[in-house]
C-alpha cells in the first residue's frame, strides 16, 4: 500500500517537473525554494535522506532473504512438502479405493504384481499398495506435528522460565531436563504402548514428552544470552511484568533456532514412528507406511513393490523436510551455515 | 559511628524553596561474587528538588549507574540493596512490593540508558515499543478518553441525521432559502469529514504515539512508527528513548550517560531536548555522566562519586568555581583546556581502587596530594562547609582539619605514578 503510493507521489513528481522545465524561471524558483528548505526547516534534508535510505534497505534485505532461500535443494524440498501436504489433505480423491475398504478386510491376491487394477501391486492381504500410500501421509503428518508443536510449547515455556529466573529454580528445572534427556525415545514409547494400549494419543504423547528438553536447552541458551540485553532493561524500566517481558520482548528475539530445529524435527519424528510401526507398535485403525513394510518383509525377495514403495514415501518425506529446514538455517541464521 | 552517619544524613539539606522529591538516604548495594563482596555502592545519600538536574559525575566503575538501577530496584542477581532509603513522595521505594514498584516504573520514575542502539527491540517496530508505554500504565485514562471520543463522535453523526431531516422536509414545504440549504450541505459535509473514521482504543494510542513522537523532534512520526529500530539513526533511537521516558510524564527521569554513544553534533542536540523537555514537563532529571562538560551545560546541582560513596555534594556554579575535595580538584585539571599550551595533560594518579578490598578510611587517600595523617584511618563523613555546600574530606573537617600532612616517599610516588 505505501510503496504504491509512493509510486504516486513520485510519478506525481516527475509530471510536476515536466511542467515546471517549460518555464526557465518557474524551474530556478523551484530550484531556491527546494535548496532554502534544507536551510530552515530543521531535519528536511535528514528526512529525505533517510526516505531514500530506507527504501534502498528494504529491498536490499527482501531481495537477500528470497535469494537465500531459493538455492535448488530448498525448492526442492519446499516441492516434496508441499506436495505430502496436499496428498494428505486431498487423501480422498487421490485414493483408488476408499478407506472403508482397508479395514478388517481380505481380498484375494495377496503380494500379486502391479496390474491395471493395483497400479502398485497388493499387499499381504490384497490391499492396493498405491492407495495406501496416500492413506499413509496424513498419518504420519498428524502424528509428527502435534507431538512436535507439544514439546515446542513446553520446551519454550519450561526453557524461557528456567534461564530467566536462573538460580536454584533453573538448576532443578535443567537436573529434570537431564533426566528426561536420558530415557531413549522409542522404548519409552514402546513401554507406554505396552501400558496404555495400541493409540496414536500414547504415541503422540511419548514423542512430545521426549522432546521437551531438547527444545528448553536450545532456547535457554538464547534466553540467558538475550536477558543481559539492554532492551530488556528499558522494558523493566518501562513497567513491564516478568511475564510480559519473556514472552513478549525475549521469545520473539530467540524463536529463530526453534522454527529451524522444528522442520527437522518433523522429519526425525516421522522416522522414529515408521521405526515403531515396523516393530509392531501402532494403532491399528491407522494405515502406517512402517507397518506396511513390516508386513511386506519376509516377501521382499519375491514382491518387493510391496515394501519398497512405503519405504520410499519415508525417504522422500523426511528428505523434504530436512532440505527445508536446512534451506530456513541458511536464510535465517547464517552464522550456522557451516555447521 | 552510627551517631555520626545520621547526623551527616540529617544535614543533607540544601537551601533552596523548591520541593525535595527525592531523598536516597545512606543507599547501600552490595555484589556478591565468588571473588568477595563488591561494595559498588556504599552509603550513598542525596537529595533530588523538583524541576531540577542533579549531576552525578564520577569515574567508571564508582558505581554511579548502580545507584541509578537500586533506586529502580533493577539491580540483577548477585547484586543486592543492602540497607538504605529511597523516599519517593513520602513513600519509600525499597519496602514496597515488586507489583507495586512496577506501577512507579515507567510512570513516576523512569530511565533512559546509555546504549540507545541496543535499547529499543530489534524485533519490534518502534510503534508496538512506545505504545506499551502507554498500555501499561495509561489504559484506564485511554478508555475514558475513548468513551469521550465516542459521545462527541455520535453527536455529530446525530446532527447529520437532524440535518438531513431538515432538507427532506425542505423538499415538501420549501421553507429554506438557497443559502440555507447550501450551508446545511456544507455542514454535512464537514460532519462526514469528521466522522469517517471511528474512534477505536488504537487510534487514540496511535494518536498519543504520534505526538510524543513529535514533541522529542522526530520528523514524520507516522511513519517512523511502523519502522524498526535498526532502520533508525543512533540520535533517533536516543529520541524514540527519551519519548518512551516522558510519554506518562514522570516526575523523575535518570538519563545514565545519554549521550555517551553519540556523536557530538548530536550528543548537543539531544543535551538540548532534554532541557527543553525538561522545562515543559516540570520533571527533576538524575543526569549521570562523566562527562563534566555535560554537567556544565545543564545540571543545577552536582554530587561527585568516587569509589561508591559521594565525595562533593553542591550548586554546579559553587562547584566549578571552587571545587573543595582534592578528586574533584583532580577531574577539573584533568579537563584539556586551549589557553594553557602543556606538554603533558593533568591526571589524577594512581588508578581506581579495588571495590572488594578498598582503601581503610577515606577511599581517595592512595592517590590524594593532600593526604592528612588520619586519611587512612577515619572515614570521612559529608559534612557542611558552606551555603548549600557538602563535602566528604578531612581537611574541611573541624575535627581533623589541623592533623598533620602525610609526608608521601619518593617510592610510593614513582609505583602510584607507574599505575
Amino acid at each position: 500500500m505505501r510503496t504504491k503510493m509512493k509510486q504516486n507521489t513520485i510519478e506525481k513528481k516527475i509530471s510536476e517537473e515536466k511542467e515546471s522545465k517549460e518555464n526557465t524561471f518557474k524551474r530556478i524558483v523551484n530550484w531556491f525554494i527546494s535548496n532554502l528548505k534544507f536551510l530552515f526547516i530543521p531535519f528536511s534534508r535528514y528526512e529525505t535522506l533517510v526516505e531514500k535510505e530506507y527504501d534502498y534497505e528494504k529491498t536490499i534485505s527482501k531481495r537477500l532473504f528470497i535469494r537465500r532461500l531459493k538455492s535448488p535443494l530448498t525448492m526442492i524440498g519446499i516441492l516434496i512438502v508441499f506436495s505430502i501436504v496436499t496428498i494428505a489433505v486431498f487423501q480422498d480423491w487421490l485414493t483408488l479405493y476408499p478407506r472403508e475398504w482397508f479395514i478388517n478386510q481380505v481380498y484375494s491376491g495377496a503380494f500379486d504384481p502391479p496390474s491395471a487394477k493395483y497400479p502398485l501391486g497388493q499387499t499381504d492381504l490384497g490391499y492396493d499398495v498405491f492407495s495406501r500410500l496416500i492413506f499413509g501421509a496424513r498419518t504420519s503428518l498428524t502424528i509428527a506435528l502435534p507431538a512436535i508443536l507439544f514439546s515446542v510449547v513446553f520446551g519454550v515455556i519450561i526453557g524461557i522460565i528456567a534461564a530467566y529466573y536462573s538460580g536454584p529454580l533453573d538448576a532443578i528445572i535443567m537436573r529434570i531436563m537431564d533426566i528426561m534427556m536420558a530415557f531413549p525415545a522409542l522404548i519409552l514409547a514402546m513401554v507406554l504402548i505396552n501400558i496404555f494400549g495400541q493409540k496414536m494419543e500414547y504415541i503422540m504423547l511419548a514423542y512430545g514428552l521426549l522432546g521437551i528438553p531438547f527444545y528448553a536447552r536450545l532456547i535457554r541458551g538464547s534466553v540467558l544470552q538475550a536477558k543481559s540485553l539492554p532492551y530488556v532493561d528499558s522494558a523493566r524500566v518501562a513497567g513491564a511484568s516478568n511475564l510480559r517481558i519473556m514472552f513478549r520482548h525475549i521469545l520473539p528475539n530467540v524463536i529463530q533456532p526453534i522454527i529451524i530445529s522444528f522442520t527437522f524435527d518433523i522429519g526425525g519424528i516421522i522416522l522414529s514412528l515408521a521405526g515403531l510401526s515396523f516393530l509392531g507398535f501402532h494403532d491399528p485403525t491407522l494405515i502406517e507406511w512402517g507397518f506396511d513394510i513390516n508386513k511386506a518383509a519376509g516377501r521382499i525377495a519375491d514382491a518387493p513393490w510391496a515394501s519398497f514403495w512405503p519405504g520410499i514415501m519415508i525417504v522422500i518425506t523426511v528428505l523434504g523436510f530436512m532440505l527445508v529446514g536446512d534451506g530456513l538455517r541458511d536464510a535465517l541464521d547464517p552464522r550456522l551455515k557451516n555447521l | 559511628m552510627e551517631d555520626i552517619e545520621s547526623r551527616n544524613i540529617a544535614n543533607l539539606e540544601m537551601e533552596t524553596d523548591k520541593k525535595k522529591i527525592l531523598e536516597v538516604k545512606n543507599l547501600k548495594t552490595y555484589f556478591y561474587t565468588e571473588e568477595g563482596v563488591v561494595k559498588a555502592v556504599d552509603g550513598v545519600s542525596f537529595n533530588m528538588y523538583e524541576d531540577e538536574v542533579l549531576g552525578l559525575v564520577g569515574e567508571t566503575g564508582c558505581g554511579k549507574s548502580v545507584t541509578a538501577l537500586s533506586i529502580l530496584q533493577l539491580v540483577r542477581a548477585p547484586g543486592e540493596i543492602e540497607e538504605g532509603e529511597v523516599i519517593f513522595k513520602n513513600v519509600d521505594l525499597l519496602t514496597l512490593k515488586k507489583k507495586k514498584m512496577r506501577d512507579y516504573r515507567g510512570k513516576d520514575i523512569t530511565m533512559i540508558f546509555q546504549d540507545p542502539l541496543n535499547s529499543l527491540n530489534p524485533v519490534m517496530t518502534v510503534g508496538t515499543q512506545v505504545k506499551e508505554v502507554f498500555e501499561l500504565h495509561q489504559r484506564e485514562e485511554i478508555y475514558e478518553l475513548l468513551d469521550q471520543k465516542m459521545l462527541e463522535w455520535k453527536n455529530k453523526q446525530n446532527r447529520i441525521k437532524e440535518l438531513e431531516k431538515k432538507l427532506e422536509d425542505n423538499e415538501t414545504n420549501q421553507r429554506l432559502t438557497k443559502e440555507e440549504i447550501s450551508d446545511i450541505k456544507n455542514e454535512i459535509e464537514k460532519l462526514e469529514e469528521e466522522t469517517r473514521d471511528r474512534p477505536t482504543y488504537r487510534s487514540i494510542l496511535r494518536e498519543k504515539s504520534r505526538k510524543i513522537l513529535e514533541e522529542v523532534g522526530i520528523p514524520d512520526p507516522e511513519e517512523i512508527l511502523e519502522r524498526y529500530p535498526h532502520e533508525l539513526s543512533g540520535g533517533m533511537r536516543q529520541r524514540v528513548m527519551i519519548s518512551m521516558a516522558l510519554s506518562c510524564n514522570p516526575s523523575i527521569l535518570i538519563a545514565d550517560e545519554p549521550t555517551t554513544a553519540l556523536d557530538v553534533t548530536i550528543q548537543a542536540q539531544i543535551l538540548d531536548l532534554m532541557k527543553d523537555l525538561k522545562n515543559e514537563y516540570k520533571t527533576s532529571v538524575l543526569m549521570i555522566t562523566h562527562d563534566l562538560g555535560v554537567i556544565a551545560e545543564i545540571c543545577d546541582r552536582v554530587a561527585v562519586m568516587y569509589s561508591g560513596n559521594i565525595v562533593e555534594y553542591a550548586t554546579a556554579t559553587n562547584l566549578f568555581k571552587n571545587p573543595r575535595h582534592p578528586y574533584t580538584k583532580g577531574l577539573i585539571s584533568a579537563i584539556p583546556t586551549l589557553d594553557k599550551k602543556k606538554k603533558e595533560l593533568d591526571t589524577i594518579r594512581g588508578s581506581v581502587p579495588n571495590l572488594i578490598y578498598p582503601p581503610e578510611g577515606c577511599r581517595f587517600h592512595p592517590r590524594c596530594d593532600y593526604r592528612l595523617e588520619v586519611c587512612d584511618k577515619v572515614r570521612p563523613l559529608l559534612t557542611q562547609i558552606g551555603e548549600s555546600y557538602f563535602v566528604a574530606c578531612h581537611l574541611f573537617d573541624p575535627q581533623y582539619k589541623d592533623s598533620p600532612k602525610y609526608e608521601w616517599g619518593k617510592e610510593e610516588l614513582e609505583r602510584t605514578r607507574k599505575i
